[in-house]
């Protein structure tokens, strides 16, 4: 079930189911929220972007993680109210500028704003929030149109719908991403299968074909 | 000086001393450009920025610019500012790189404040009444005879450090005022381990800070950390020109501290509130960023509760190790950009 603007804005002021309370800081207007003739939360745009950079490696390799942050992305920071520039096929991970914390009995999905999308920029390809998440929900920003777009930090740019959890709610966060305030790449989960086969390759093991 | 133009009418003395004026200026501000240009981490001077500049325009005027940087060369955290960049209002604060990102420091860059102050509202003259009238009594004692009989320059010399020593009192005191509690436990925090192999004659001894900062929070009823003055060590006792310095500088402390007092309440600056700190604390037990805060010092004084209350390490053991010591300066950093805003908003 989706939560309507008006249900959300009851969570925000803690009525409602106490396992759907939400915290949004800053917290949105409730009057407008309330008016709001849709199912989610406008969320804007944080202040710290983190651009790939385009010399100092040859190509990302899943195997290699061991190499820093900074040989693949910069830090760049934008004021709030000043622009920040993503140029025709660049990529760029921001981060919503409110910091969200989930309830155990709520899950949400974050979608770009259809306006800025018709102009070429790809806002979210990861957009599941899971109960219990605490911190500012990392965007990916993609120009894939052919001329420069500018986004400004504190601008509306993703919103929010929230939806309910069927059955027992989870104890523990999700994920290795909670309670960040900037993006950031992270490592990547392999999964045991690719980890299996590859401390094998490692011992020489040959593989087992029957 | 600086705001006259040479002409062909300017004298050649005029204009070697706008020379050497002009000269002067770039030597100060080539110091501030390499601070900048050395800093190596700018994300806890960014989210700083805008609620210490609040705090810095409160202190010094709405014309006050503030400057954070973090370097390598420049430990311990605070560099004091010159003459010339102090007239101008320019407030230097340099964190030590590696522990830039760490919002529990802040409350030391009230200690650079002080610095500032101490210039803008004229309190060296009413110091320096103080320490004449210390350094008087001072030599008086019998102690002393030798030192001012062999050595001709040993009083004024005394006279000049224990003035440079009663500024680092006051900017501690200043420092103590603004951040309460939260001043102490940075101060702890950076300074506990300082040996002082190398005792720097301008700075009272670091014992005697620490006892001056408890006597000056009892008075202000600011709660004083547990162990406090026995995470210093006591230093060996220095050369006799120290001890006459540093008897000076002791011997105004209580007066430096009224006039500290008198100023930081003039100014409102100690705007804090222990009912604010308590509701920003439970919203980070809470791991969310608080709303509606008043001012920098509730925050900073709710991030050391967090900190010690409660620690990173116990809610986060399981995550990466560079999350167990940032969550408490994500919380706080994220708070002040939320108060930044609420503010503009408002």
């Amino acid at each position: 079930m989706i939560l309507s603007c008006d249900q959300i804005a009851d969570r925000l002021e803690k009525k409602g189911p106490a396992d759907q309370f939400i915290v949004i800081a800053p917290q949105p207007e409730l009057k407008v929220l309330r008016e709001k003739p849709s199912a989610s939360v406008d969320l804007r745009l944080g202040t710290w972007f983190l651009a790939a950079r385009t010399s100092s490696a040859t190509h990302f390799d899943v195997f290699e993680q061991n190499i820093p942050e900074h040989k693949f992305v910069r830090q760049g920071y934008a004021p709030l109210g000043k622009p920040f520039i993503i140029h025709p096929h660049e990529f760029v991970l921001a981060a919503t500028l409110e910091w969200i914390s989930m309830p155990k009995g709520l899950s949400g999905y974050v979608t770009g704003k259809s306006s800025l999308g018709r102009r070429g920029l790809v806002i979210e390809t990861s957009p599941g929030v899971h109960p219990l998440f605490a911190g500012c929900i990392a965007l990916e920003l993609a120009n894939v149109g052919e001329i420069p777009i500018t986004v400004v930090p504190g601008m509306p740019i993703c919103q929010l719908f929230f939806h309910t959890v069927l059955g027992n709610p989870p104890a523990t966060p999700a994920g290795g991403f909670s309670c960040r305030r900037q993006p950031v790449l992270g490592a990547i989960k392999l999964g045991p299968l690719v980890e299996k086969l590859r401390q094998r390759n490692a011992l020489g093991e040959p593989p087992k074909d029957k | 000086m600086l705001d006259s133009q040479i002409t062909a009418d300017t004298s050649t003395d005029d204009a070697n001393n706008f020379c050497r004026f002009s000269m002067d200026a770039i030597a100060e501000y080539a110091a501030v450009l390499g601070l900048i240009a050395r800093s190596s981490e700018p994300v806890g001077a960014i989210d700083l920025h805008w609620p210490l500049k609040q705090l810095t325009k409160k202190a010094l005027g709405g014309g006050a610019r503030l400057v954070i940087s973090s370097d390598w060369n420049y430990s311990p955290v605070t560099l004091m500012p010159s003459d010339l960049l102090a007239r101008r209002d320019v407030v230097l604060v340099g964190m030590p790189v590696a522990e830039a990102n760490n919002v529990l420091l802040t409350p030391l860059a009230g200690h650079e404040l002080g610095h500032n102050m101490w210039q803008k509202h004229s309190v060296d003259p009413q110091v320096t009444t103080l320490i004449k009238a210390a350094h008087e009594e001072a030599l008086k004692d019998p102690r002393w005879d030798k030192l001012n009989s062999e050595f001709w320059d040993v009083p004024e010399h005394a006279f000049n450090m224990a003035l440079y020593q009663a500024q680092e009192l006051f900017c501690d005191m200043v420092g103590l005022l603004i951040f309460r509690e939260s001043y102490l436990h940075a101060f702890r925090y950076y300074l506990a381990t300082d040996r002082e192999i190398n005792r720097a004659e301008h700075y009272p001894p670091m014992y005697n800070r620490v006892k001056i900062l408890c006597e000056c929070a009892k008075k202000r009823r600011i709660a004083i950390p547990d162990e406090f003055i026995e995470s210093f060590e006591e230093q060996a006792e220095p050369g006799e020109v120290v001890q006459l310095i540093d008897e000076i500088s002791n011997r105004c402390a209580a007066d430096i501290y009224d006039l500290a007092q008198k100023l930081v309440d003039k100014l409102k600056l100690d705007d804090g509130s222990p009912e604010e700190v308590d509701k920003i604390l439970e919203c980070f037990k809470q791991l969310v960023p608080a709303c509606g805060v008043q001012s920098l010092q509730d925050i900073i004084n709710a991030a050391w509760r967090f900190e010690l209350e409660v620690g990173s390490k116990t809610l986060f053991g399981e995550v990466e190790g560079q999350r167990e010591t940032s969550l408490v300066s994500e919380l706080a950093f994220k708070t002040c950009e939320v108060f930044q805003i609420e503010q503009e908003l408002k």
